[in-house]
């Protein structure tokens, strides 16, 4: 296995993340997927470290650790419905208990175990990101009257995967936001440059199919949201 | 005749979209003994590594029992009384071996039955996604036969050997993610299976992947309403 044939060269990555057209050109889809699930490992990192040692400290899993360490911000959050069971005192004192609860595992190992989980997630989100939104893109760059296919697609279109790579600085306050936003702008930014050269499609046209995808998404997600609120309030009120 | 040699090419080429497996699956002397096969060992893998993932996330987390019993008692403690109480108590223990089952958190006997379901469920998605897709394919005017077909939509299956990485546990596969790029492998597939064009193949990939959705809603619902008439009898 070469790692050529799992990886585009620095030169292209570079090439990409400044937005020059030959950075988009010459690639695999599978230099493309390599990309993007070691950024997406990278990107992980740090906060997979800081998310071990919040956990190895409590000496539980990360969930449990995270509840813990959130129970007393909850005396603060607008949670008016859930009053009538507990009071918010209450509510502190189980997700605490909940934390403290003994698991089989010794607590190190657990901490270790979960964190890694999370680790992992972060290449699997952006795959999923990559797939999954680059099919709808796929589906109005062919609308709007593109013919080009999906493999030169997927190739391109996973350099915008690089930017993000400043998504991993999040767990620093307030720089890390200040970085995650500005990742997640020019990874916006190189996706629609990607998609313009590799489509060939007018730049109007373009951003048009990149933000399209992003609208029913929108549409879908409300739409789901109204339903299961619709649901809940069928329900409660004994339909 | 059967080459598990060839699965690993296969499923790696067909994730990117590639051509070749699709052409020597459809080439092959019985295209859907291979896709038949194919997807019980895919069903196989991904089971025994979300058995392995489930034992890890129980012994990682506190015994279920206790965790029920912790917010039960601060349940009684709380505010709510009477009536209410007692249905909410109901509600959590009706619903925690559901939350138990889908989690995979101390529920290893639901985990070993899927040792034998996944894979068996695999294979009839797998048929009925192809059988369907044939029928469309043909009606586009393609030319392959049912066996081709089979084979062929066989390899969108790949996606779901992400799920090999719930051996980790509190690893999460976004099920969307599994179901687009199947539809992409499909789409390939058909393409390669039937010689159809892109854009009646894309159609006919994305029209039985929502054919398939809509029945299973639909008797999903038509579920929902017989539980609903007969009282949770059932």
């Amino acid at each position: 296995m070469n790692i050529r044939h799992w990886l585009p060269t620095p030169q292209k990555l570079s090439d990409a993340v400044q937005l020059r057209a030959s950075g988009f050109t010459d690639t695999t889809m599978r230099q493309s997927l390599g990309m993007v699930f070691l950024l997406g490992l990278l990107a992980g990192f740090l906060p997979f470290l800081v998310n071990w040692e919040q956990a190895t400290s409590v000496g539980t899993a990360l969930p449990l650790a995270r509840l813990g360490a959130q129970a007393p911000l909850l005396q603060q959050a607008p949670i008016d419905f859930i009053y009538p069971l507990f009071s918010p005192a209450q509510l502190v004192d189980l997700f605490q208990l909940i934390a403290g609860l003994p698991q089989p595992l010794p607590g190190w190992l657990a901490a270790f175990i979960s964190a890694l989980g999370e680790w992992i997630n972060w290449p699997l989100r952006w795959l999923a990101l990559w797939i999954v939104y680059g099919a709808l893109v796929m589906v109005c760059n062919s609308v709007l009257g593109a013919t080009c296919r999906l493999q030169p697609f997927f190739a391109a279109t996973g350099f915008a995967s690089a930017p993000l790579l400043l998504l991993g600085l999040s767990p620093i306050p307030c720089f890390g936001r200040v970085c995650s936003l500005v990742g997640v702008i020019w990874a916006f930014i190189v996706y629609v440059r990607a998609n313009e050269e590799v489509t060939r499609l007018p730049r109007l046209r373009s951003l048009a199919a990149v933000l399209l995808p992003l609208l029913f998404i929108l549409i879908v997600t409300l739409s789901a949201i109204a339903l299961f609120l619709l649901s809940v309030y069928l329900f409660a009120s004994g339909f | 005749m059967l080459q598990p040699q060839n699965y690993p090419r296969f499923i790696g080429k067909a994730l990117l979209l590639e051509p070749d497996p699709f052409v020597e699956m459809v080439d092959d002397d019985n295209p859907w003994i291979e896709g038949l096969f194919l997807c019980a060992c895919i069903g196989v893998l991904v089971a025994v590594a979300q058995l392995i993932g489930s034992l890890l996330l129980t012994a990682s987390l506190p015994p279920s029992e206790a965790l029920l019993n912790t917010v039960l008692q601060t349940l009684r403690q709380g505010t709510a009384g009477g009536e209410t109480l007692f249905e909410l108590e109901r509600t959590l223990r009706n619903g925690w071996p559901l939350l138990l089952a889908y989690s995979g958190y101390d529920s290893v006997g639901f985990r070993l039955l899927s040792l034998a379901t996944t894979p068996l469920g695999l294979i009839g998605h797998w048929f009925l996604f192809g059988f369907v897709s044939h029928l469309l394919a043909r009606a586009a005017g393609g030319q392959g036969t049912l066996a081709q077909t089979l084979g062929a939509v066989a390899l969108s299956t790949a996606p779901r050997l992400l799920y090999l990485f719930t051996v980790i546990p509190f690893v999460s596969v976004a099920a969307v993610l599994v179901h687009v790029w199947g539809i992409l492998i499909a789409f390939r597939g058909l393409e390669v299976a039937h010689e159809l064009a892109p854009r009646p193949a894309a159609l006919v990939a994305v029209g039985t992947y929502l054919l398939l959705l809509l029945v299973s809603a639909a008797v999903a619902l038509a579920f929902g309403a017989l539980l609903l008439i007969a009282g949770g009898g059932l």
